[in-house]
């Protein structure tokens, strides 16, 4: 009805409105990228989980559908998952300074901490070893099955739609935790099987 | 024998580029490289695994950090960090553009409609192990349960306070995620020893 658009317009839902662009700089992308790298242990997927905590709950940087598009990529694309989380988010924001930026953030507690532990601090890792830190560890992995408890259910919520997509998951959920599959095989087979699934749609609509 | 940091940062950036499906998939390729090289000894490389696990940060950065540190200190932990790192720059960002040209065609929609279902699948898997080192005492044999071979696990059954905790105190406070992992690993201490 209206000729122009707001930019920004209003989410449904009473949700607040996107914050503007301005806010998203490149010592946000770094700090909040170091601050999600240094608290999350266990890597890649609760690194994603920790990410959609701070940039879709918190920042209202990405919607539900960025994230899950962001998560398709990266755990497609080789590396590491939580780098080409960071790299991918900083690029879509900023382009190549964000990206360095994020990336750096991501890497500085590893190479910090990791350094300390192989420079000979052989009491570290008898520290690392006690039973408070051990027990601290499952303590953290508990509030890490939340995080990612709450972005699998959410991510299951908006896409899945139909029974390819309950079998494609299912699969895919089995293939790693029951079959111990290599992860690539399983991708290049979902993608192969949503390009079938696209085509043939496309041939009973024409 | 060890690596200078420009031979790490190639050895890295090749596992950069080939190693599909996150950090987890750098073991075969270090095992098989460096380990049967004759540059990492088996012992360093299982010392290696079980820190990469339990400090915090991405697993791969953590393993590539330690083994550039013992092959060449300082400089060879950043060649190796960086070797792994420079691939995911260009394929990102490629991967990024890729998509928006080519958004309507079939094969990135195809893409899509297969990976989005695929990498919720993945998450879950990833859920399943994770509960398989805190909440059980081991991995759930779930190969086995699916053959009808039906062995238990222990369960710890204080972690389950502890998950619903800290899932009630993401979804409806507004405290901080790190936070809320700060009282888990308080609670673990104590709880979970």
């Amino acid at each position: 009805m209206a000729e122009t658009p707001p930019p920004a317009p209003a989410a449904s839902g009473g949700e607040p409105p996107l914050p503007p662009d301005g806010s998203r700089t490149d010592s946000i992308l770094f700090l909040s990228f170091l601050k999600i790298a240094a608290v999350t242990v266990g890597g890649g997927y609760a690194i994603l989980a920790a990410a959609r905590e701070e940039f879709t709950v918190r920042r209202r940087w990405l919607t539900e559908d960025e994230f899950t598009e962001m998560v398709t990529v990266v755990v497609t694309v080789p590396g590491l998952i939580a780098v080409n989380a960071a790299i991918y988010l900083g690029w879509k924001l900023r382009r190549l300074p964000g990206a360095l930026a994020a990336a750096f953030g991501a890497l500085l507690p590893s190479v910090t901490v990791i350094m300390l532990i192989a420079a000979g601090l052989s009491s570290l890792t008898d520290f690392l070893n006690s039973p408070w830190v051990q027990g601290a560890f499952k303590g953290i992995l508990c509030g890490i099955i939340a995080m990612i408890g709450l972005t699998a259910f959410k991510m299951g919520k908006n896409n899945l739609k139909t029974v390819f997509d309950w079998v494609v998951a299912l699969l895919c959920l089995a293939g790693i935790a029951a079959w111990h599959w290599n992860p690539a095989l399983l991708v290049a087979a979902a993608i192969a099987a949503g390009v079938v699934k696209v085509l043939v749609r496309r041939r009973k609509l024409s | 024998m060890t690596l200078t940091p420009l031979a790490l940062y190639c050895h890295f950036l090749v596992y950069g580029l080939l190693c599909f499906g996150g950090g987890y998939m750098l073991v075969p390729f270090i095992t098989a490289d460096l380990v049967r090289g004759g540059f990492l000894s088996e012992a360093s490389f299982a010392n290696l695994s079980s820190i990469a696990q339990i400090t915090p940060g991405p697993i791969g950065l953590n393993t590539a950090t330690y083994v550039g540190f013992i092959q060449s200190g300082f400089w060879g932990s950043l060649a190796a960090t960086l070797g792994l790192v420079t691939p995911a720059f260009l394929m990102v960002a490629a991967a990024f553009k890729l998509l928006k040209k080519y958004e309507d065609t079939p094969f990135v929609k195809g893409f899509l409609a297969g990976m989005k279902p695929a990498s919720l699948g993945f998450t879950c898997a990833a859920l399943l192990i994770f509960a398989g080192m805190s909440l059980f005492t081991a991995q759930l044999p779930l190969g086995a349960w699916l053959r009808g071979e039906f062995t238990g696990v222990g369960v710890r059954f204080l972690a389950i306070p502890l998950i619903l905790l800290a899932g009630v105190l993401l979804r409806k406070t507004k405290i901080p995620f790190p936070l809320v992992l700060i009282i888990c690993a308080v609670c673990g201490a104590f709880l979970l020893r």
